[in-house]
C-alpha cells in the first residue's frame, strides 16, 4: 500500500501516480523526462476561445497578494509570514555563500536539523501554492512522503513540510 | 521466413526465450488442442525451428548457414516493466508494462499496395449548411491526394443508407465526383445501416495482406443500433478492416465511437472546427505514409493471479484498447512508432512462488501483400522477492503514465456527474486543472477551471468543454503533446 502524500488516498503497492489528485508518488534521480511543455499550444485549442470568461492564471503582476502564507515552525512554534514577493526561497546562510536565500533559517537551528544552504521554494499564485526542493541533501517531505527534487508540489494549508529534519506547519489564508 | 521469424525472436535470442516461445506455441497449436489442418502445419514448422535452435551445435551450423541479409530484422521492438520484481504478499500490487514496436529499415517499394477505403458520411438533418458543405469539399480534396492505384468508395447514410459511389479506383474519380456533391442532407441518424453498407464494400478486399479502411463521419448519436455496430466492428476486426470514426462538433456520442473504432483497432477523433477536418482526414487514411505493417493484434496469456486493468495506445493514435482476448491496434506506417502502455495487477499472491508470469504470448502482424501473419514472441516474468527500498521505474513508463493520468482523471469526472456527485466532479477538475498548470499547460486549464463552474451552476458538464478535456488531455500524451 503506498499512501499519496497530498490527499492521503490509498494506491496499491507499484502505483505511480495517485489516482485521485495525480500526484506522482515516486521520484526519479534523472528528471530527465520533464519536458514542460513550452511549445505553442496544443492544435486541439487554437481556435479562439471567444467564449471564455477571462481568467487571469497570469500568476505575475500584484496576484500574489491574494494568499497570505505563513510558516508555523513546529519546533520553536515561531511564525514567519512570506509577503512581498510570489517566489521564496528556503535555506540557511552561511559564509562566503552566492546566492542567499529569501527566508534564512538558520535562527531554528536549522544546520543541526539538515537543511541545505538552498533547499526548498515555495512559488504562491491566487490558485495554489507550489513547493518543490531544490535538490537538498536530506530531502523535503510532505506529510512525512518525500518529494523528488525539482518536482512542482502543489501544497494546501495544515501541511506539514520537513526540510530534512525541521518541520514547518504551512498555513494559508485564501482571500477570494 | 527463418527459424527465428518462425518463432517470432531476435537472432540474439538467449536459450530460455526459444523455449519459451517454443512452449507458448505449443499451448496453443498443439494437435491435442488445435485440431485444425493449417494450425498444424504452421505448428510442424515451429517444432522444426525449435528443434534446430535449441541445440546450440545445430543452431551454429544453421546461423552460418544464413545469409547476412536475411538475418537484418525488418521490426523492432521491446517491452519494458515498472519493476522485475514484487513483493511476496497477497494484497494487490500493480506493475506497468510499456510495448514498443516499429520497422526498423527503408520501406521497400515492392510492397506498397493500393488502400482500399470506404468513406461513410453522415447526412442526417443536423449536418445540414455549413457542416455538409465542409464535408464535401475535403472529401473532393482528398481525392486528389490518394495514388491512382488506391481504390475508394462512398456511402452517405441517415435513416437509411445509399451507395454514392461504387468502389472505384482514383485514377477514374473525375467523371464521379458529382455524386458526392448531390448529398442532400435529411433524416436522423442510423449509424449501422452507412457502416453495414461501407464494410459491404470493402470486404471483398479484405484478404489479411491488405488494408483496408472504413472512416466513419458523424456528428450525431446513433439510436439503439449500438450493439449491431459493435458486432460489426469486432467482425472487422477480424478481417483486417479498421474502422476510424470523425466526430464532428460537439453532440456526437464519443463513447460508442471510441468503442467501435478500438474493437477494429481503429481511432477516433474529434473535428472541432471544419478547417481541421482535412488534416484529420489525411492523417486518418496516412495519405502521407506508406504502411509498414497491418492487422497487428496481440494475443497472450498470463498467470492466474495476474490481471491487465487495461491496455491504451500512445502512439500512433491514442486511445483506450478493449480489454480482451485479442488486442486488436490496427496499422503502423513507416517512421511510427507503435506504443501500448498496459497496467497489470497481481492479487492473491500464492506463497512459495518464486516467479509470476505477467505476459506469455505474440504479437502477430501482416505485412502489405504477405497473407502469412509474422510474429514476436512476448514474454515477461517478474520474479517474487521482498521488497528493495527505491525502485526506480524506468522514466519512459513514469512519463508516459503522467499523461495517461490526465486522462483518466477526465473519465472519473464524467463519472462522478452521472451519478451526481458534483461536488467530486469539482474535485477532480480542480485537481486536474492543477496538474495541467503544472505541466504549463494554461490553456487546457483554462476549459477546465470554466468547466468546474459550469457544473457548479447547471451540475453537467457542457459537451463542448467535455469533449475539449477528454481529447485535449488524450493529446498530451502524443510525443509532440499535439494531436496532428
Amino acid at each position: 500500500m503506498v499512501i499519496c502524500p497530498k490527499c492521503h488516498n490509498q494506491e496499491p503497492d507499484g502505483a505511480l501516480f495517485c489516482n485521485e489528485c495525480g500526484a506522482q508518488l515516486v521520484s526519479l534521480d534523472a528528471m530527465e523526462f520533464r519536458t514542460l511543455n513550452t511549445a505553442e499550444s496544443p492544435e486541439l485549442l487554437t481556435s479562439p476561445l471567444t467564449d471564455l470568461p477571462e481568467l487571469d492564471l497570469d500568476m505575475g503582476g500584484d496576484q500574489y497578494a491574494q494568499s497570505d502564507v505563513s510558516l508555523l515552525l513546529m519546533d520553536s512554534g515561531k511564525m514567519i509570514h512570506l509577503s512581498g514577493k510570489r517566489e521564496f526561497s528556503l535555506g540557511r546562510v552561511t559564509d562566503g555563500q552566492l546566492i542567499l536565500p529569501d527566508i534564512d533559517l538558520s535562527p531554528y537551528e536549522a544546520y543541526a536539523m539538515g537543511v541545505s544552504r538552498l533547499h526548498a521554494s515555495i512559488r504562491i499564485s491566487p490558485r495554489i501554492v507550489i513547493l518543490s526542493d531544490l535538490g537538498s541533501s536530506n530531502g523535503t517531505r510532505v506529510n512525512g512522503q518525500r518529494i523528488g527534487p525539482h518536482i512542482d508540489y502543489p501544497i494546501n494549508h495544515g501541511d506539514v513540510v520537513a526540510l530534512g529534519k525541521l518541520r514547518i506547519k504551512i498555513l494559508i489564508d485564501q482571500k477570494e | 521466413m527463418n527459424f527465428y521469424e518462425i518463432l517470432g525472436l531476435p537472432f540474439e535470442a538467449s536459450f530460455e526465450e526459444i523455449r519459451g516461445a517454443y512452449f507458448a506455441a505449443a499451448r496453443r497449436m498443439h494437435p491435442d488442442i488445435n485440431p485444425d489442418r493449417s494450425v498444424h502445419e504452421e505448428f510442424l514448422k515451429i517444432q522444426k525451428a525449435y528443434e534446430t535452435l535449441s541445440n546450440q551445435d545445430r543452431r551454429l551450423a544453421y546461423n552460418n548457414s544464413l545469409n547476412r541479409e536475411t538475418v537484418a530484422s525488418i521490426y523492432a521492438y521491446r517491452f519494458l516493466t515498472s519493476r522485475n520484481q514484487i513483493s511476496p504478499r497477497q494484497e494487490s500490487q500493480l506493475i506497468y508494462g510499456l510495448l514498443n514496436f516499429s520497422s526498423a529499415g527503408e520501406i521497400e517499394v515492392s510492397r506498397k499496395l493500393p488502400r482500399y477505403i470506404s468513406l461513410v458520411i453522415d447526412r442526417s438533418t443536423s449536418m445540414k449548411g455549413d457542416r455538409m458543405d465542409t464535408v464535401k469539399a475535403n472529401v473532393l480534396q482528398l481525392f486528389k491526394k490518394l495514388n491512382p492505384q488506391d481504390v475508394v468508395s462512398v456511402v452517405a447514410f441517415s435513416d437509411r443508407a445509399e451507395l454514392l459511389l461504387p468502389p472505384t479506383r482514383a485514377e477514374h474519380l473525375q467523371r464521379s465526383e458529382y455524386s458526392i456533391l448531390s448529398i442532400n442532407p435529411s433524416g436522423g441518424t442510423e449509424i449501422f445501416h452507412g457502416l453495414d453498407l461501407g464494410y459491404k464494400q470493402l470486404t471483398t478486399f479484405a484478404n489479411g495482406s491488405n488494408n483496408p479502411h472504413l472512416i466513419l463521419l458523424t456528428d450525431g448519436h446513433t439510436y439503439g443500433d449500438e450493439e449491431k455496430c459493435y458486432a460489426l466492428a469486432r467482425n472487422a476486426g477480424d478481417k483486417g478492416i479498421v474502422i476510424s470514426g470523425l466526430g464532428i462538433g460537439s453532440e456526437w456520442n464519443d463513447e460508442f465511437l471510441d468503442k467501435l473504432a478500438s474493437l477494429s483497432g481503429g481511432n477516433s477523433s474529434y473535428i472541432k472546427s471544419s478547417h481541421e477536418l482535412a488534416e484529420f482526414l489525411e492523417k486518418t487514411i496516412g495519405v502521407k505514409h506508406e504502411i509498414f505493417a497491418n492487422n497487428i493484434r496481440i494475443e497472450f496469456s498470463m498467470d492466474a493471479n495476474v490481471k491487465m486493468n487495461y491496455a491504451f495506445r500512445i502512439s500512433p493514435q491514442t486511445n483506450e484498447i478493449v480489454n480482451q482476448e485479442i488486442l486488436p491496434l490496427g496499422v503502423l506506417c513507416y517512421g511510427e512508432e507503435l506504443s501500448l502502455l498496459c497496467e497489470f495487477e497481481v492479487e492473491h499472491l500464492p506463497s512459495g512462488k518464486d516467479e509470476i508470469k505477467i505476459i506469455d504470448g505474440w504479437m502477430y502482424f501482416n505485412l502489405p501483400g504477405e497473407d502469412t501473419p509474422r510474429r514476436v514472441y512476448l514474454s515477461k516474468n517478474v520474479f517474487v522477492r521482498p521488497a528493495k527500498e527505491d525502485w526506480q521505474p524506468p522514466a519512459e513508463i513514469v512519463k508516459a503514465l503522467s499523461k495517461l493520468n490526465l486522462y483518466k482523471m477526465h473519465e472519473k469526472i464524467r463519472d462522478h456527474v452521472k451519478t451526481g456527485n458534483i461536488d467530486g466532479a469539482t474535485q477532480y477538475l480542480k485537481n486536474l486543472a492543477t496538474n495541467l498548470l503544472s505541466i504549463g499547460n494554461i490553456d487546457l486549464a483554462k476549459v477546465v477551471i470554466r468547466e468546474s463552474e459550469h457544473i457548479q451552476k447547471y451540475q453537467q458538464l457542457s459537451q463542448d468543454g467535455d469533449k475539449r478535456i477528454k481529447y485535449g488531455t488524450r493529446s498530451l500524451l502524443l510525443p509532440s503533446g499535439q494531436e496532428k
